[in-house]
């Protein structure tokens, strides 16, 4: 680990924050017109679970392709424990769960939480598998 | 569509760079927790970052929305501009979601079961357990807890 390494998984952690404040600024302004032509009540943060789940899939194949001598590790530091580190974020869903305990939307809590939890291992795992088959 | 606009205000110059700067350190301190903490089978600093993480996003929030974040009358301007830097960007950067379910997939591949379902349930139920704590820590001493809290 040099300094250099380091500093690039700070700012890559820094981007990839910023990507998910974008998209899920994005999702959540569709969410809400959706949701006025639908006059559904939605209410659940669709956006930070397609974050925790595409990130997810992306570091365990980022990690298999590694497995499999195709990616550097520097690398997987930089984009797996950098960007996508700061891409994805357990915080704010366990917050968000909390959220919606506390409101009553149990089954929404499950799904946030649980639901979600599955999706991203199981994604994690399916990237994991397509990248260690990847030969370099 | 136009009854819900766009929200370009959130995506301005300042957001963003509060953003990426608490994001920068966030990770920063993750990995630095990485390091410095011994290797192991089970991760515990990705542990410790995501359990330690979500209590003090729930007690920022908490202290926040008290502070005036997202009511409409107050001027949220600061409290808003604390979340985006400390929240969205240092703790969203501080715990992640990818090293967790890609931790427990490689246990899994590695045989590692009981390990694998340990961490996975442990994390989830402290998280939680956490994030409330954190929101109960905030709470003024006998106000109830209610949706308005957070």
């Amino acid at each position: 680990m040099t300094p250099g390494i380091f500093l690039a998984i700070a700012v890559a952690g820094g981007l990839g924050a910023v990507a998910r404040y974008v998209f899920d600024t994005i999702a959540g302004h569709w969410a809400a017109k959706f949701q006025l032509r639908q006059g559904s009540d939605l209410e659940f943060p669709f956006g930070i679970a397609v974050i925790n789940l595409v990130g997810s899939f992306l570091l365990g194949l980022l990690v298999g392709l590694s497995l499999a001598g195709t990616v550097d590790s520097q690398w997987v530091l930089i984009i797996g424990t950098g960007f996508l580190g700061g891409f994805t974020t357990f915080s704010t869903a366990s917050v968000d769960t909390v959220r919606m305990v506390f409101i009553g939307h149990h089954r929404r809590a499950l799904t946030n939480s649980i639901g979600i939890l599955i999706g991203a291992i199981v994604l994690a795992g399916i990237g994991l598998w397509l990248g260690s088959g990847v030969a370099g | 569509m136009d009854q819900v606009r766009f929200p370009w205000s959130k995506l301005g110059l300042l957001p963003i760079m509060l953003v990426a700067a608490g994001g920068a350190v966030g990770t920063a301190l993750r990995e630095a927790l990485v390091l410095v903490l011994p290797d192991s089978e089970f991760p515990w600093a990705i542990f410790c970052a995501n359990v330690v993480g979500s209590f003090l996003l729930g007690f920022l929030l908490a202290i926040l929305v008290r502070n005036g974040l997202h009511s409409a009358g107050a001027d949220s301007r600061l409290p808003e501009q604390m979340r985006l830097l400390f929240g969205v960007g240092a703790l969203g950067g501080f715990t992640t979601y990818s090293a967790l379910a890609e931790g427990v997939a490689t246990l899994l591949r590695s045989g590692s079961t009981t390990l694998a379902i340990f961490y996975a349930a442990v994390t989830l139920v402290l998280g939680l357990a956490a994030a409330w704590a954190g929101i109960r820590v905030a709470a003024r001493r006998g106000e109830p807890l209610t949706e308005t809290s957070i």
